[in-house]
């Protein structure tokens, strides 16, 4: 179903469509490659994570087939052609339904944790705003749980210096079924949770 | 630095610290902050004991025990301590049960201090009626504290009334009806002992911390006949190891009630010797968990107090808390903050800072946080707070509200 909602509303997002029935892993390697002749940006690697970079974790225990998008400079523009601020990528039970899971996730490549305010509120400002992309094309619903997730993969949990109420992801969870965590890896649990 | 070094004792394993002028342990409940501050706090007490008197002959286990009301099954054969200072070196084995007492280069470099070990349980001399006629028959570290507290709050009449923090309500000691007495904002009064348990634990700590560090030091230190004595064999030690050569001369002279020549440097140190040791010089405060039955604005509030009082520019005062407390750590992690961004921040801005009352040196601060039995500073390079586990504790508890989380609203 929110496959079939992607392509009717951003197909051209389905252009690196990957689905699996493995674990996932996502790295980001744009800062690491940006002065080499070859660059690079997000990836995905199936079943067996990454050596030379750190990464994030979609660890699926279940196991269910997942199908997952990587945005890039032309996922979201402007009408003027300039791009929108978005998230790193998007995962979803490929057999999804009105209420299935849905997860953005949004990795920042730091390992200062001074600097953790400053990076995770970027990172959770661009996970609200890709959701809201989605959410107002009808590609998702209320009805579908939405978790984001802020992680920062050079760094161990919980990251320093960064911390949101229970009281907020309550009212998001009541408001906007989110629910908004800082993690370097999840857990799927089912077509319907994902373990945060 | 002083050093402790604490093996095998009651819940700790193996800890080793160097106190600096600010200390702070953590731990969860029953982790030993409170067996390390004690030892600390009594490691303290002997060695002004064996400076001062000139000798301690008490048990060292044993009397460190009766004191601080711990049980033998604390000690074992493994237990060990030693407590190291620029004045002596004590150390005490549990396989041989032998202690070793020494005084460092005679103990001339010590400097006098006022230790007051502020227990967990200092409300109690809030909720006692007529503390005076209050008689025990031991002398253990709550009696002690009873003992400090009535000499502290004799210097707080009505018209010499203490503001407690920010909390609209002043103390004072009525000595007629021998009262705890507070001023409420709206001129009412009411005893110390019908305020509610914030007030009751937290006034003895504000105010013994505010005479100890401005009030005492305009009183005259009375000694016993034990410390008179050993100042004067101190002074007269002093003189003899002047000059070896000279040391027959000066007995000779002495008893014939000679006048003794002294160099202008030789002259400075018998001063120095003399006022190092008669009179307080700072003050040494050890407090159990002062967060304790705060809101934690109050808490807040309250580090920032300490810290102002133990940054007296005059006075070297000392400070070790122990806690469990999030409110606190933070509270003292805004202080060694600011201390780091004060000259780079608006001075506009930095007077409207809470904790700008507070700002101390991370250099001067040690806090250190302790995981079965075994001890680790949690400060970063630059002395501010790193990872600790609050924050890992904070998880935990996230962990179990996200699992339920998926649930919610449905």
């Amino acid at each position: 179903m929110i496959k079939t909602n992607i392509a009717t509303q951003y197909s051209h997002h389905l252009i690196n469509y990957q689905l699996s029935k493995d674990s996932i892993f996502i790295a980001d390697y744009t800062e690491q490659t940006k002065t080499l002749a070859v660059k690079r940006g997000v990836e995905i690697f199936v079943s067996t994570p990454p050596t030379d970079i750190d990464f994030f974790s979609v660890i699926n225990k279940a196991p269910i087939e997942i199908g997952s998008i990587i945005f890039d400079h032309t996922s979201f523009v402007y009408p003027d052609g300039n791009t929108r601020s978005q998230c790193e990528c998007f995962i979803f039970p490929e057999a999804s339904g009105v209420d299935s899971w849905i997860l953005f996730a949004e990795l920042k490549y730091s390992n200062k944790p001074l600097r953790n305010t400053s990076n995770l509120s970027k990172a959770i400002k661009q996970l609200f705003k890709t959701r809201r992309y989605y959410y107002m094309n009808g590609v998702i619903s209320k009805s579908n749980t939405c978790y984001l997730i802020a992680s920062l993969p050079m760094q161990a949990e919980p990251f320093a210096n960064f911390s949101i109420t229970p009281t907020l992801m309550q009212n998001l969870k009541i408001k906007l079924n989110v629910i908004l965590r800082l993690k370097n890896s999840v857990e799927i649990v089912d077509d319907k949770t994902i373990d945060v | 630095m002083n050093t402790i070094t604490i093996r095998n004792i009651g819940p700790i394993t193996n800890v080793k610290l160097e106190l600096n002028k600010v200390n702070i342990i953590m731990g969860p409940q029953s982790s030993g902050k409170s067996t390390i501050a004690k030892i600390i706090s009594y490691c303290q007490w002997v060695e002004k004991r064996l400076i001062l008197d000139g000798d301690y002959k008490d048990d060292f286990a044993e009397r460190f025990m009766e004191f601080h009301r711990l049980s033998d099954a604390y000690f074992n054969e493994n237990s060990f301590i030693e407590y190291r200072s620029n004045s002596v070196h004590i150390k005490y084995e549990g396989i041989s049960h032998s202690q070793a007492l020494k005084k460092i280069k005679g103990g001339v470099e010590y400097v006098n201090s006022k230790n007051i070990y502020i227990p967990a349980e200092r409300n109690f001399v809030s909720a006692i009626r007529n503390l005076r006629k209050y008689k025990s028959t031991g002398n253990d570290n709550i009696m002690n504290f009873v003992y400090d507290w009535s000499e502290v709050r004799d210097n707080y009449p009505i018209n010499s009334k203490y503001p407690v923090l920010d909390l609209k309500v002043s103390y004072y000691y009525n000595q007629d009806s021998d009262t705890d007495v507070l001023l409420l904002d709206n001129q009412k009064e009411i005893s110390l002992g019908f305020a509610s348990s914030g007030l009751q634990s937290v006034i003895p700590m504000l105010v013994a911390v505010d005479y100890m560090t401005s009030g005492l030091y305009k009183t005259k230190v009375v000694e016993s006949v034990d410390e008179k004595e050993q100042m004067a064999k101190v002074m007269l030690d002093y003189i003899y190891q002047l000059d070896e050569k000279r040391k027959d001369d000066i007995v000779k002279g002495l008893s014939e009630n000679k006048k003794l020549k002294l160099s202008k440097v030789e002259l400075e140190k018998f001063i120095a010797l003399y006022e190092n040791r008669k009179d307080y010089h700072h003050s040494q405060f050890i407090i159990e968990e002062p967060e304790q039955n705060l809101f934690p604005e109050t808490q807040r509030d309250l580090i920032y107090y300490l810290l102002n009082k133990v940054n007296d520019n005059d006075r070297d005062h000392k400070l070790l808390l122990t806690t469990h407390s999030p409110y606190i750590l933070y509270a003292l992690n805004n202080c060694m903050m600011g201390y780091l961004v004060k000259d780079k921040m608006p001075e506009a801005k930095k007077d409207k800072l809470d904790c700008n009352p507070g700002l101390i040196n991370p250099e001067s601060v040690s806090i250190w946080q302790i995981k079965e039995g075994d001890i680790s500073k949690i400060q970063a390079a630059d002395g501010l707070i790193g990872k600790n586990y609050f924050d890992e504790n904070m998880k935990a508890v996230m962990d179990d509200f996200y699992s339920m989380l998926n649930y919610y609203g449905q």
